[in-house]
């Protein structure tokens, strides 16, 4: 690829000035919602302390990190959310025509949309409930004597929702591009609907796979049937004259079978987030307004 | 600049474009016009890729407009119809989207702000549509982009907006640029727009320079209903009669744009016909048809 080539494709100066449109026009929506959200944290955190402090716990309590509750429901939720309406404006009519015809490569619209949803986002919610924590605990302890305990954003079980979170938006990121309405509900439903199918599917196989091993199901038949015999409520399930649960405990052929199944069925949902990535860009591509 | 050949195009199974022939050279102010539906607001969504071409090719500033590359993109403006401001003061608008534009030019929007009365303490937002659209129009042409489409630009202004908008236009079109006006307000557009393009039934049925209309039509208003064989097109206006003939060498008159796009689109347009045969002699004895579109 030529220097030139490269340059109509990607071009720092043009991803500079799509991210400064992008704050420029949201900032405003996302700092009202930023400090009603902070609000309403502060609010409930200091009913919670008041109540504890009312009934009797004794001055410097603190009762753990429930901000994390908080900073998971804003990340998820509020950020699959907010990447379901990245790409709204394209299906708005005059937007849909001011925002295809701004000088930009579709790369790069793609790029800064997904920085900012993704990256961006995360930080940003990191940020809002280091700060809500801090200000809720220093007033809860200063008032009622009674804390929650800081938020503390440098854990790996951050990084994890973190990095959870950057693979499920990406999802999103794909619905809000296709649906012209609605793309949060519609993104939900087909991820629903994947899943049953991927379930339905999954059932099909298993009963196909495991039926001619299946050597004992029933409801008449107990631990003297066969030993080590799994039970579901009144169900029990025998493979090669084995009770399931034997087979698949810790060590065994079918646990270690499970643990690489697990550990693929993550690295395609991860491999899917890139994707979703490149379906993006695609249909952003062909959209027409 | 915009190089269209044997382009189709539709919307589901209605095919709006068939087989479309277009050349838009620089320097020149175009007028589209047509019918409802004839397909005006599409040809321009077309050429600045916010629709696909389904067959043929179309180069738009040396570019596949399909693609919407950055490059060409930073050289065209499109103001349509439908508007979408953000809810920014308009200094903050310039700052934000100016530096999109290589060529662009903050005096001239300045003026233009200035010219258009545009109140520069509310947000865009809050401005009426007419003012909105001048907004955006004083942008476009402070822009300075090669390519600058107008659908409909008059739609929505004011009297002394439109006179405005036109001594405006008049002053912007610069000799590496092209604008393409589509328009159905041709008395607005009336002495700016040249050459003339007319769209019908998903083809270009005129494309010619108002100096080819003055030579080859006379033009002039009767009292009575004219029967000679050298009327082309006649229709009943408040005065009498407009009444459209073949030119024979006579001094030349202003035609006006409303009677010669009756005149094209009637079904068996005698003024059509006389345009083609002379294209057809020109074509015969080597020399281009005139208007730079096809």
């Amino acid at each position: 690829m030529t220097t030139a080539a490269f340059s109509s494709l990607v071009s720092t100066r043009r991803l500079g000035r799509l991210v400064l449109r992008e704050i420029a026009h949201g900032y405003r929506g996302l700092l009202i919602a930023a400090a009603a959200v902070a609000g309403g944290i502060i609010v409930i955190a200091a009913v919670g302390a008041l109540a504890r402090n009312m009934g009797g716990a004794p001055d410097g309590t603190v009762t753990g990190d429930n901000y994390w509750f908080y900073f998971q429901g804003l990340l998820f939720l509020g950020g699959c959310i907010v990447t379901s309406m990245a790409f709204r404006e394209v299906w708005h009519g005059g937007g849909g025509i001011a925002y295809l015809t701004l000088p930009g490569s579709t790369l790069e619209k793609v790029a800064v949309k997904l920085i900012l949803t993704s990256a961006g986002y995360a930080a940003g919610v990191l940020v809002l409930i280091c700060a809500t924590a801090a200000a809720s605990e220093a007033l809860d302890r200063l008032v009622f004597g009674v804390g929650h305990g800081f938020f503390n954003p440098f854990t790996p079980a951050v990084g994890q929702a973190v990095v959870r979170y950057v693979v499920i938006q990406a999802f999103f990121l794909l619905g809000s591009i296709w649906f012209r309405k609605l793309s949060f509900i519609k993104t939900v439903l087909s991820l629903m609907v994947i899943g049953v199918c991927l379930g339905i599917m999954g059932l099909i196989a298993v009963r196909v796979g495991i039926a001619p091993h299946l050597t004992a199901m029933g409801t008449g038949f107990g631990p003297g049937n066969g030993s080590g015999t799994m039970r579901f409520g009144r169900w029990s399930f025998q493979m090669n004259g084995t009770g399931l649960q034997d087979l698949f405990k810790p060590g065994s052929r079918g646990y270690n079978g499970m643990q690489a199944f697990k550990v693929a069925a993550e690295a395609v949902v991860i491999a899917l987030a890139p994707a979703s990535w490149v379906a993006a860009y695609f249909r952003l591509r062909e959209a027409e307004v | 600049m915009v190089e269209i050949r044997d382009m189709s195009f539709g919307y589901g199974r209605k095919r709006l474009f068939s087989g479309l022939d277009l050349q838009l050279t620089p320097g020149n102010i175009y007028g589209l016009l047509g019918k409802n539906g004839a397909g005006k607001t599409t040809l321009l969504k077309l050429i600045c890729g916010l629709r696909i071409a389904q067959e043929g090719t179309c180069r738009v500033l040396g570019f596949d407009p399909s693609t919407r590359p950055a490059p060409m993109l930073e050289d065209i403006c499109f103001i349509a119809e439908e508007l979408a401001v953000p809810a920014l003061l308009p200094r903050a608008y310039e700052s934000l989207y100016a530096p999109f534009y290589p060529r662009f030019d903050h005096e001239a929007l300045a003026s233009c702000l200035k010219e258009f009365e545009i109140p520069t303490d509310k947000k865009l937002s809050e401005l009426s549509y007419g003012q909105k659209k001048k907004f955006l129009i004083a942008f476009g042409l402070a822009s300075r982009c090669r390519l600058l489409l107008m659908d409909e630009p008059s739609n929505g202004l004011d009297i002394p907006s439109k006179s405005q908008f036109r001594r405006l236009l008049a002053r912007a079109g610069g000799t590496d640029q092209v604008i393409l006006v589509s328009t159905h307000q041709v008395r607005d557009m009336e002495n700016l727009i040249d050459p003339i393009i007319i769209l019908d039934e998903g083809k270009i049925i005129f494309s010619q320079a108002m100096s080819a209309v003055g030579a080859r039509l006379r033009a002039g208003i009767e009292p009575t209903e004219p029967s000679d064989e050298r009327v082309l097109y006649a229709e009943k206006t408040l005065g009498g009669y407009a009444v459209l003939r073949e030119n024979a060498g006579e001094e030349e008159t202003t035609v006006d744009l409303e009677t010669l796009f009756n005149a094209v689109t009637a079904p068996g347009s005698k003024v059509r016909a006389a345009f083609e045969r002379a294209a057809a002699g020109a074509g015969a004895s080597g020399s281009a048809p005139e208007g730079g579109a096809r």
